[in-house]
């Protein structure tokens, strides 16, 4: 479903990714790990189109993201960092809007569409507040609602359980368990943890390069940690002998 | 390029952006069109549209400062930017909607017309290419003020390079050198000079292609520097 071939990009000398590939199958759920600073959210907005890649290609269902990033874009829906909220708007405006900003043509009327969003993100109780007004909780959860609007096939998630109390980040990760088989996932976080509870296949990347790549079954969270450990802590790099 | 209308429509009026706007600028003509009209005793809206030009360059980039800058700042940019929409149809929208105010301030200087008309003595045909000028002026300035919005994503330092662009070209034509082929380059690039032949009446073709050409080229750049960022 997502196809990313030796992507790269550079800032000036800085590489910040360098040749990453990985393939996402359809209605799997890929965690992205690594640490603050690895690449995560940059390879995620070459994927999305936001940016463009120095060198390398992104295909979504065979689409490239860059010669038909129309086509492409409509399957996508993206849950960036920092979340893209027009702060002076209420949810109900503001889910409105992003449904009409992308042109969705569903088989259920559009209040219906949102209504059913609004739900699964736990937000319907604040439809009509302005969402300069609430909590990073919520203004998370709205910012996840709009990766949602449209039913796209493929949610690319950064980071979305960021800024949550313990409760929420678990109703976050049960909201993405349900996205499972109807959307294809890309989400990715610097929480061991998580990547145990959610995903299917664990990427773990860092200073730009795919450090290993492993599938759930193979997912150990000790053998992780230390992995973690070793780039995180002292900085250093993977040898053979540490996966 | 409808919802981006919308959005920023409701943005300039659910903020005081847009009242900000429209009501500074109605203060500040209705005091120099009672002055042209009262005390110097002119009943026509001609002398009022020149002043209204420069009121409006201090005021319009209060409307285009935040158009591009603070989608950046806001991160927002990620959203519209990842959305299967073309990125003209963004610049399209935006450009529209800060239009769309700048008209509702022109049509707030309707009123003169009428009090001129009833005490004055107005000429409908120089009235109405007066008009066309200044709208067509308006329409020049919004896309050169949407352009620098477009380059940074300090709102400040948008409506600050705005002021510079917009009130050197409109006094670009007080300089002369005496060198007759630069002077005539000077003068081509005045905003200002070229609103001449419509403030006396005449609605001058090489005018309305000035002002249409050189809008259509900014809101070109606008988009070539947003897409800009998609390319290898």
């Amino acid at each position: 479903m997502i196809e990313v071939k030796e992507l790269c990009k550079s800032y000036g000398d800085k590489k910040a990714v360098n040749s990453v590939s990985f393939n996402v199958n359809k209605g799997e759920i890929l965690g992205l790990l690594g640490p603050n600073g690895a690449g995560k959210s940059t390879t995620m907005n070459m994927i999305t189109g936001y940016i463009s890649m120095s060198a390398g290609s992104v295909k979504v269902n065979g689409i490239d993201v860059l010669e038909n990033p129309i086509e492409a874009k409509k399957m996508i829906g993206y849950l960036p960092e920092q979340p893209p909220l027009y702060k002076d708007m209420t949810v109900k405006e503001y889910l409105n809007f992003v449904y009409e900003l992308k042109k969705v043509k569903l088989n259920v009327p559009k209040k219906e569409h949102i209504d059913h969003v609004m739900d699964t993100v736990s937000i319907l109780d604040v439809k009509n507040r302005k969402i300069k007004n609430l909590s990073k909780g919520y203004k998370q959860r709205v910012g996840f609602a709009q990766a949602l609007i449209g039913k796209p096939e493929v949610l690319i998630l950064d980071e979305p359980t960021v800024g949550l109390d313990p409760n929420q980040i678990m109703e976050i990760r049960e909201v993405i368990r349900g996205l499972k088989g109807e959307h294809t996932i890309i989400f990715s976080t610097h929480i061991l943890s998580e990547v145990c509870a959610v995903c299917d296949r664990v990427v773990i990347i860092n200073d730009g390069i795919i450090a290993c790549e492993k599938a759930k079954e193979e997912i150990d969270l000790e053998e992780l940690e230390k992995i973690f450990y070793t780039l995180n802590v002292k900085g250093g790099k993977l040898n053979e002998g540490d996966i | 390029m409808k919802a981006i209308y919308k959005r920023e429509m409701l943005s300039y009026f659910t903020t005081m952006t847009g009242y900000v706007f429209i009501g500074v600028f109605m203060f500040l003509s209705s005091i120099f069109f009672s002055q042209i009209m009262f005390v110097n005793r002119v009943g026509s809206v001609n002398g009022i549209l020149p002043m209204c030009m420069v009121i409006l360059m201090l005021l319009l980039p209060i409307i285009t400062m935040r158009l591009f800058a603070e989608e950046k700042t806001e991160k927002t940019d990620q959203l519209l930017l990842t959305v299967p929409v073309k990125v003209s149809e963004i610049i399209m929208g935006k450009y529209f909607a800060a239009f769309s105010v700048f008209l509702i301030s022109t049509m707030a200087t309707l009123p003169y017309v009428f009090v001129a008309a009833i005490w004055g003595d107005i000429a409908i045909g120089e009235t109405f290419a007066s008009y066309s000028g200044y709208i067509l002026f308006g329409a020049l300035l919004t896309a050169i003020g949407l352009f620098i919005s477009c380059l940074t994503e300090n709102q400040v330092v948008a409506a600050v390079v705005t002021y510079g662009v917009t009130l050197l070209l409109f006094f670009l034509s007080i300089l002369n050198t005496g060198i007759g082929i630069v002077d005539y380059i000077i003068s081509f690039f005045s905003i200002a000079e070229w609103n001449n032949s419509f403030s006396m009446g005449v609605i001058a073709p090489s005018g309305v292609i000035y002002y249409l050409s050189f809008t259509f080229l900014f809101l070109l750049l606008s988009m070539r520097k947003i897409e800009s960022r998609r390319w290898r």
